[in-house]
């Protein structure tokens, strides 16, 4: 009979009062460790997907979701944006920027989204291929890793795309040409993953198909009719231009490339020899240096132009400032929750004291020590400490897994509750000292059980 | 085998409960009788260590327990006195068998579940041991708290009227019982009382 074992079956005598100990003990700890796993997930999720941007550039709305829709696949695009005013981003001989990355979006196929865009894209984020190869030609996709399996598809496989970011049959381009997978890449950890890739004019060639939902578009808010009104017309223009003008050829190949099949479809040009009529959705920049020049960059634009331009960074350090508050106010009440669950065990052990007064007796009688029944009211607190923080620590790696599930599920984003941080441990130190706390006062009551006044009262 | 000199504790300083000088031989199963109030128990304490006199020393084996640290009175106690009260108390949270070998662990023996075991046969408690306490009757009780004074062996047992909430049947029983266990284990027997029914079975007998 250790004390231990002494401990545990005090513990187990009093069932509600322990249960209601370790319950809010659990809770406490549960939401202090899911508040670190979210916070370590978001911004590691946030982190690896910066891939060294500078600079975004998009049609205007706000400016943060245009950064969540461009580089975390997050909200819905802002609009769209005419390549006429974003040509020059392309000259390698710009004096600013290292690079640009154009991307397309607003299209998906079963909830995951087909980004338009070049094959620069590898460069960017580090991809490689798993089988294989990059999209040539329009309609080929090259498919992000979790993309692939969770719509089980390989290369070779057919699919046709609808219109929108969610799932929806009712928007299927069903009279385009099928996109043909030709590519699946390997694993990168980066939003990369639960993307579709393939070229910006394959958008081009689907909406040039889909007027009906060209004309849905341009409801949307009213510095998207703008650009979308762009869209439309150079869409006309391209139906007339297809019949007439050798030029505009590349419409004519579309639809061929719809009476054929895949044989037919064409590599397109690059982007800056299309014509400037044309839009795409967001431009990703790389600056050669972070110069005042640089920075001025974005504000000339957002001030001369119909395009706006933000950084990731910053909108990203806005978006956690708006969060940490939100997550301060669960630490507190975390804290209160902890503080009153320690409290709770005081409580409970101090009050069993009285009843046990004559067994704390008895034991000085058997022989033991004071510092046995410290000891043992001691390990009365840590035991609950310790199951306590057990029980929080599944319900909150449990919690993530669920809170993952969903996350997947509609954000396409990974999170995981099957990991332990550094801070977990901290927080097992910080709950075995509260049980200790907790503890101590009765402990020290019992401990100085006056024996004799006691077995004298019976 | 125990002897006192001197012994006197007060509560207060009006009132001063000054104790004869006791001695008792090894062997000797000695009654210690008084009336209500006249300090028994608290001599009793002052004997088994859980109080220390104001003035005066007690000597069990040879020892002056008086001088000892108190955690050094706790393990002599553990070791060398077994205590029997007049209604017998248990840990709530623990079997007949836990609250037994916890007196073996309190003590610093090892735990020994076979001579507990062998224990509780003897004095007709077989099947017991995994009973909680309260479940048992008064007199049951009574029994599995002596086995817990015998377990470790001690060399002295000190009894606090054990038998005044007893009949006049039970208390022969559990005296001789006790008698009986004390021979068996080599300890002498003091029982502390006002019960006059049990000065016919003490030899040795104390008036205070």
């Amino acid at each position: 009979m250790n004390l231990l074992k002494l401990s545990w079956k005090n513990l187990m005598s009093k069932p509600l009062n322990t249960s209601l100990s370790l319950l809010l003990f659990a809770l406490g700890v549960g939401l202090i460790s899911i508040l670190f796993l979210l916070e370590d997930q978001i911004q590691k999720n946030f982190e690896k997907n910066l891939a060294e941007v500078d600079l975004v550039i998009g049609a205007k709305g706000s400016p943060l979701q245009m950064i969540l829709s461009s580089m975390y696949h997050i909200d819905a695009p802002t609009g769209n944006i005419p390549l006429k005013g974003i040509k020059p981003f392309f000259n390698p001989k710009h004096p600013l920027i290292k690079s640009a990355l154009p991307l397309s979006m607003g299209d998906s196929y079963k909830g995951y989204r087909i980004v338009g865009t070049t094959t620069d894209i590898t460069e960017w984020y580090n991809l490689s291929l798993a089988t294989g190869e990059m999209f040539v030609h329009n309609y080929d996709v090259t498919l992000g890793a979790s993309a692939a399996r969770n719509l089980g598809l390989k290369v070779g496989d057919h699919f046709k795309s609808s219109h929108g970011l969610v799932d929806d049959d009712g928007l299927e381009h069903d009279e385009t040409p099928d996109f043909v997978v030709v590519g699946v890449l390997a694993p990168s950890g980066t939003i990369m993953d639960q993307l579709i890739l393939t070229t910006p004019q394959t958008y081009w060639h689907v909406h040039d198909h889909d007027h009906e939902a060209e004309t849905e578009e341009v409801e949307q808010g009213a510095e998207e009719v703008a650009v979308d009104e762009n869209h439309i017309d150079d869409h006309e223009g391209h139906d007339h231009s297809a019949d007439d003008h050798t030029g505009h050829d590349h419409g004519k190949d579309a639809h061929e490339g719809h009476d054929h099949g895949h044989a037919g479809a064409e590599i397109p040009k690059a982007l800056v020899d299309e014509d400037g009529e044309q839009s795409i959705t967001n431009l990703l920049l790389r600056f050669k240096g972070n110069s005042f020049q640089a920075l001025n960059m974005g504000r000339s634009i957002n001030q001369n132009t119909d395009m706006q331009a933000a950084t990731p960074a910053i909108e990203i350090n806005r978006l956690f400032s708006m969060m940490s508050s939100a997550e301060y106010a669960l630490r507190i009440l975390a804290i209160v929750i902890i503080f009153v669950s320690g409290l709770s065990i005081f409580i409970s052990l101090y009050s069993s004291l009285k009843d046990r007064k004559y067994e704390m007796a008895l034991m000085r009688v058997m022989g033991g020590a004071k510092s046995t029944l410290f000891s043992m009211i001691i390990l009365e607190g840590l035991v609950l400490a310790v199951l306590g923080y057990i029980l929080g620590i599944l319900l909150s790696h449990g919690g993530m897994y669920i809170i993952g599930k969903v996350m997947r599920e509609d954000y396409r984003y990974d999170f995981t509750g099957g990991y332990m941080l550094p801070n977990e441990g901290w927080l097992l130190l910080a709950a075995i000292t509260l049980g200790f706390l907790a503890s101590l006062l009765p402990a020290i009551q019992a401990s100085r059980t006056d024996i004799s006044e006691t077995l004298s009262r019976g | 085998m125990m002897h006192t000199t001197q012994l006197s504790f007060s509560y207060d300083s009006s009132q001063v409960l000054t104790f004869p000088d006791l001695s008792v031989n090894e062997g000797e199963h000695t009654l210690i009788i008084g009336n209500s109030g006249c300090g028994k128990t608290t001599l009793l304490h002052l004997l088994a260590g859980l109080r220390k006199p104001t003035k005066g020393d007690v000597n069990i084996l040879n020892q002056n327990i008086t001088s000892m640290t108190p955690s050094e009175v706790d393990s002599f106690r553990g070791k060398n006195i077994g205590m029997i009260f007049q209604v017998p108390h248990f840990l709530r949270s623990l079997t007949v068998s836990e609250n037994i070998t916890l007196a073996q662990s309190l003590a610093g023996h090892k735990t020994n579940p076979k001579k507990v075991e062998a224990l509780l046969e003897e004095l007709n408690l077989k099947g017991k041991g995994n009973k909680k306490p309260h479940q048992l009757s008064i007199g049951e009780q009574q029994r599995v708290a002596i086995v817990r004074a015998m377990v470790n062996q001690p060399k002295i047992i000190f009894a606090d009227e054990p038998t005044s909430a007893l009949d006049d049947a039970n208390t022969e029983q559990v005296i001789e019982l006790l008698k009986a266990q004390a021979n068996q284990h080599n300890a002498t027997l003091i029982v502390v009382t006002h019960d006059q029914r049990l000065k016919d079975n003490f030899d040795n007998m104390i008036s205070l």
